[in-house]
């Protein structure tokens, strides 16, 4: 065999490991197993998938995966397994959302949205759901008040809801927004509507700084200490010692009864307090303080009809319609109804009824600068709490009141961020997810990234080259020698 | 707004024993505070619902007190609504049926009464006593059970003084027709102020 011959052998045998070396990469690059169609994606086909990658995934789902198998699912398709969907039936758009609120008992609010219709679902803080009954959502939308705790809340399936099929995902949400709660400043004269307010306040949680005018020149401060500490009550007297004494004419007569001292003046700003409530015109002697801590971003309540006359001019309303009388309480519709009210006259335009009753606007709100200001029109509320029917009277009381600064206080929210490990558990917004890692229904993955396992082109293209190089020179030689 | 002082009618004893007490004090709240006050006080029934309509309320007595399940049952609840109850013995005897009859439906009611210690908020509500409750000329003449009641009583809510219990006997003290204290070197319903600015306060 001439060096010719072997020549030509050997462009042939390079040609033949060139193609033979494609041929690998091309089959290695199409994956281990057949393409899987499902419909449903489980943690069992997850694990057989991964241990083994699938060249391509079609799902035809019924039901949004749940969060984990999405993001699992995503992480194959971003190794090359090639992922497309479609639905069987309307996936629906559920979401979560949790946000602080300015209230000590219940400072976390979630808005849930878990679809269009009636259902019923459970709450879920962390991973767990809670205890109790399912809730019922009117058109599948809903918003809860939590108690101080979790970082991450949202919704599951209740068992037996109709619209949601067995083991879909609701939606969670991560707390994003801190509120630090500060106390509350009420100012006015000592009354029944400043002493119950303040009480239903203080036992709702909140630290209330009272500063009631009792005389021209007497400014009560009834900032919060024993009270507020809950230090202990007084020990109870023993037995019998309940109307002890000692021997009369050992004790002098108090001399003189000394006035109180008047404390040190509040310094009204945001940085001190969530929210200033107004009972009376008496508050007036703050008003330029109030207006600009309202500007600053504090919050304002302002209720019944005794305005003061320095804050008129950022008031939802500066004047009332006709008063409607008290009367007697259970019976009327809700126990408000009973109370007497001052209707807010006509508002102004950038202001917001909050609650209505049949002769008028009771609480309105407006933004001040960067604060908020509410107003009601609401008179003596005490007798609420003193008169009303209802066995759980004072709570309703209590959360009614609560409810007022909670509305001005959000203003001084401010973005957390978030903790990676808390962010994985959140899933606010589940079908924007699946479309985000999986694009439309039908289409092939929209963001796949590089695949490990894709064939190089260029590598491909280079053996190619190769292999048709090596036969050309075979054939050229052969020609050359007049072979076929 | 305006504050109206009442004094509870009870079916039992003689509710009405101290008559010109309620214009004594609202004088004196007049002198001193600018609360809008009501010129004259109210009677209100312990067994009505109209007492819920008066969270400040005064009883005496000299006569033993026995409630009506209605009076106990209002009682309790206008306590646990938040209302204010000023209880004074007419008597100023320990050893008195007004005495003896009170502390035993404060028992079966609440569960008895706690001291009232005297550095407690309400002896600096307006007007500051050091000692703690003042003491009535009563008291200093050893009239009644001579002795000088060094605390009062009361039964707590929420850390709050619910209903006060006396046996200063502040009923013989304040009850004077107004002009008379112009003769008197210290007015001696200024303690009277404290107990109402503190209802209305705390």
């Amino acid at each position: 065999m001439s060096m010719r011959q072997i020549l030509e052998h050997g462009l042939h045998g390079v040609a033949v490991i060139a193609l033979g070396t494609a041929l690998w990469i091309l089959s290695d690059s199409q994956g281990q197993g057949p393409a899987a169609h499902r419909q449903q994606v489980t943690a069992p086909d997850l694990r057989a998938w991964t241990r083994t990658p699938p060249a391509g995934v079609g799902l035809d789902l019924a039901e949004l995966p749940a969060a984990a198998h999405r993001d699992w699912l995503a992480a194959l398709a971003a190794t090359g397994t090639l992922v497309s969907w479609q639905a069987s039936a309307p996936l629906p758009a559920r979401g979560a959302s949790l946000e602080p609120v300015a209230d000590p008992r219940a400072p976390l609010r979630l808005w849930v949205s878990a679809g269009d219709g009636d259902t019923q679902i459970r709450l879920t803080t962390g991973r767990e759901a809670e205890a109790g009954p399912p809730h019922m959502l009117t058109g599948g939308k809903g918003v809860f008040t939590l108690a101080p705790g979790p970082a991450v809340a949202g919704f599951s399936q209740a068992p037996g809801a109709k619209d949601m099929a067995a083991g879909s995902p609701g939606a969670s949400s991560l707390i994003r927004e801190s509120l630090a709660l500060k106390p509350l400043l009420l100012l006015g004269a000592p009354s029944w509507e400043a002493r119950f307010m303040a009480q239903a306040l203080e036992e709702h949680g909140w630290l209330v700084d009272a500063r009631l005018k009792a005389s021209d020149t007497a400014i009560l401060g009834v900032t919060p200490t024993d009270i507020i500490k809950n230090t202990p009550p007084p020990r109870r007297a023993q037995r019998g010692q309940t109307g002890g004494g000692r021997a009369g004419g050992a004790r002098k007569p108090a001399e003189a009864a000394a006035p109180p001292p008047e404390p040190t003046p509040p310094v009204i700003s945001p940085e001190n307090y969530a929210a200033v409530i107004v009972t009376d015109a008496s508050a007036g002697d703050y008003a330029d303080e109030i207006r600009a801590y309202v500007a600053a971003g504090g919050g304002l309540i302002v209720t019944g009809p005794d305005l003061p006359a320095g804050l008129t001019t950022i008031l939802p309303s500066s004047h009332f319609d006709t008063a409607r009388e008290p009367s007697k309480f259970g019976e009327t519709a809700q126990p408000r109804d009973a109370l007497e009210l001052y209707p807010l006259g006509t508002l102004r335009e950038d202001a917001t009824a909050l609650e209505q009753s049949t002769e008028g606007i009771a609480v309105a709100l407006r933004r001040e600068g960067k604060g908020l200001v509410l107003q009601s029109g609401y008179h003596d509320l005490w007798r609420w709490q003193m008169n009303g029917t209802a066995a759980d009277t004072e709570e309703q009381f209590r959360l009614w009141l609560a409810a007022l600064p909670a509305a001005v206080a959000d203003s001084q929210m401010v973005p957390t961020a978030a903790d990676p490990a808390l962010l994985a558990k959140s899933d606010p917004a589940p079908l924007s997810a699946w479309f985000q890692a999986f694009g439309e229904p039908g289409a092939k993955p929209a963001a796949t990234g590089q695949s490990v396992l894709r064939p190089d082109l260029g590598w491909l293209g280079f053996l190619a080259l190769i292999a048709m190089g090596a036969l050309s020179l075979q054939w050229a030689s052969r020609r050359l020698r007049n072979l076929p | 707004m305006t504050f109206t002082f009442a004094t509870v009618k009870y079916e039992s004893g003689d509710w009405e024993s101290a008559p010109n007490l309620p214009a004594a004090l609202i004088d004196t709240l007049a002198k001193y505070t600018t609360l809008p006050l009501s010129p004259s006080g109210a009677i209100v029934e312990l067994g009505s619902d109209e007492i819920f309509e008066y969270p400040f309320t005064f009883m005496t007595g000299h006569f033993p007190v026995r409630f009506t399940d209605r009076e106990r049952a209002n009682l309790r609840r206008y306590i646990d609504r938040g209302g204010f109850m000023l209880i004074d013995d007419h008597n100023h005897d320990i050893e008195g049926v007004f005495h003896l009859s009170v502390v035993e439906e404060m028992n079966r009611i609440f569960g008895g009464l706690e001291v009232v210690p005297n550095d407690h908020e309400i002896y600096r509500a307006f007007f500051t006593f050091e000692d703690g409750p003042p003491t009535t000329s009563h008291e200093m003449n050893g009239w009644g059970d001579q002795l000088v009641h060094e605390e009062l009583f009361a039964v707590f809510r929420n850390g709050r003084i619910g209903l006060l219990y006396s046996n200063k006997d502040y009923s013989s003290e304040w009850d004077m027709r107004p002009e008379s204290k112009r003769f008197m070197g210290l007015d001696p319903t200024l303690f009277g102020v404290n107990l109402v600015v503190y209802a209305l306060s705390r």
